[in-house]
């Protein structure tokens, strides 16, 4: 074999190597060798095994689900899958305008009874004039919190529901109070806070990190 | 003997080589999942703003029980979507998409697309703290479910008519979740002026 450098390819130089050895066999455990390597340096797969994700641009997938404002779909929406297939723009045009008061007022029937032997201020109904909002404090006072059903964060103020929502936050009691209590001049002092812990836990089971990734580990199984 | 060992080892070879090659073709989408739908019901949406970030928690998949080997849920078909408005029309100035995928072992990963104060996408292994740069950070993996509501009393109390909360009862102690966990740059969120409008979607392909 000439010891002079052969300027070239490294395949060519291979094909001058591999021509040089002795005997079929070695020559079939070579070709595997360099075709097992020369397989591994080609393949991204094996040299750090990316994540494969779908391509497809957003529009190609088609709506499940919806959310933000906790609770409104659960407690005063009807026609949930409509719901979820809408957007917060056809929530301001109103398009469920009409289930929400319907069922702000079913719940005001069921419950102004219950809510006035706990010594506490059911906000005003009118049951035949609903959509007048000036003469229908609840309405008045829960427009604003469940539509459009988006979570409002105003950047200068303190953070805390309903100016976004963090996981500490006690949303049920809040939101039930803005929609059953009266909260104006004529509440007796009543304010967002007053059912917290009074109807639901006031806090979660497991304490938040306060730090990311602010949700707690997951419970074990026993 | 020296023959048949290098027989020996070039079938060997060729062995690897054939299963490297199948596998490298293999069909990385798994066969459906029997939780399909479970991976697109979201379950809370969690939206605040903290120092320069704007946080947002979005929570899937809820109610999950505690079992051993418990992981969170994730589906390749799924399009999580954080949709901001910064200017008041309730139309989405911002869409931060969250995607899962696996790599050749069968370990989830998660992109996040368009996420404020990042110019690239985000990609790292679920339940891990995926450093996203400029000071943020990404999560995604099974946690203590974070919300807490006494669901039974509520369901009673819409059934009878009659106030039948339980300040002690927690319907979702206990129990975990899927969620994504996303930092964002406060100040890239915002448009024209301090307001922003969150929601959170999910869509299937």
């Amino acid at each position: 074999m000439s010891g002079r450098q052969v300027q070239g390819s490294n395949v060519s130089n291979l094909t001058v190597f591999l021509t040089r050895l002795k005997g079929k066999s070695m020559k079939l455990f070579a070709v595997m060798l360099v075709s097992l390597l020369v397989f591994v340096a080609c393949t991204p797969v094996l040299q750090d095994d990316p994540f494969v994700f779908a391509t497809d641009a957003a529009s190609v997938y088609k709506r499940v689900d919806r959310s933000a404002m906790p609770a409104v779909a659960t407690a005063v929406i009807t026609s949930k899958d409509a719901y979820n297939a809408a957007n917060p723009v056809d929530d301001a045009n109103l398009m469920f305008a009409t289930e929400i008061v319907t069922n702000v007022n079913g719940l005001h029937e069921a419950l102004d009874d219950d809510l006035t032997g706990l010594n506490l201020v059911p906000c005003n109904v009118n049951t035949t004039d609903p959509f007048n909002i000036e003469t229908s404090t609840c309405i008045n006072q829960a427009a604003p919190l469940v539509v459009p059903d988006t979570l409002k964060i105003d950047t200068t103020a303190a953070a805390g529901f309903p100016n976004g929502r963090q996981p500490a936050d006690p949303v049920m009691d809040v939101t039930l109070a803005v929609v059953l209590l009266e909260l104006g001049a004529t509440g007796n002092g009543q304010n967002v806070t007053s059912l917290v812990g009074v109807l639901n836990p006031a806090e979660n089971d497991k304490a938040f990190l306060g730090s990311f990734p602010y949700l707690a580990a997951p419970h074990a199984a026993n | 003997m020296k023959r048949k060992l290098f027989l020996l080892i070039s079938v060997v070879l060729v062995g690897l080589t054939t299963v490297g090659f199948f596998a490298f073709a293999a069909d990385h989408s798994e066969a459906p999942a029997t939780k399909a739908d479970n991976a697109a019901d979201i379950a809370d949406f969690y939206a605040w703003h903290e120092g320069d970030k704007l946080v947002t928690i979005l929570t899937y998949a809820g109610l999950q029980a505690t079992t051993a080997n418990q992981a969170a849920t994730y589906n390749e078909d799924v399009l999580y979507t954080i949709n901001i408005d910064n200017t008041g029309d309730n139309e989405a100035d911002l869409n931060v998409n969250v995607r899962f995928g696996k790599n050749s072992k069968g370990d989830w990963g998660i992109q996040v697309e368009n996420l404020p104060g990042t110019s690239e996408l985000v990609v790292g292994p679920v339940e891990t703290t995926i450093d996203a740069g400029n000071g943020l950070s990404v999560f995604a993996g099974l946690r203590d479910d974070p919300f807490f509501f006494d669901l039974e009393g509520f369901n009673e109390t819409l059934k009878t008519g009659t106030v039948s909360f339980n300040n002690e009862r927690d319907s979702v102690a206990g129990l975990n979740v899927s969620s994504i966990v996303l930092e964002m740059n406060l100040a890239e969120t915002k448009g024209s002026g301090d307001s922003l409008n969150v929601w959170a979607t999910s869509a299937r392909k």
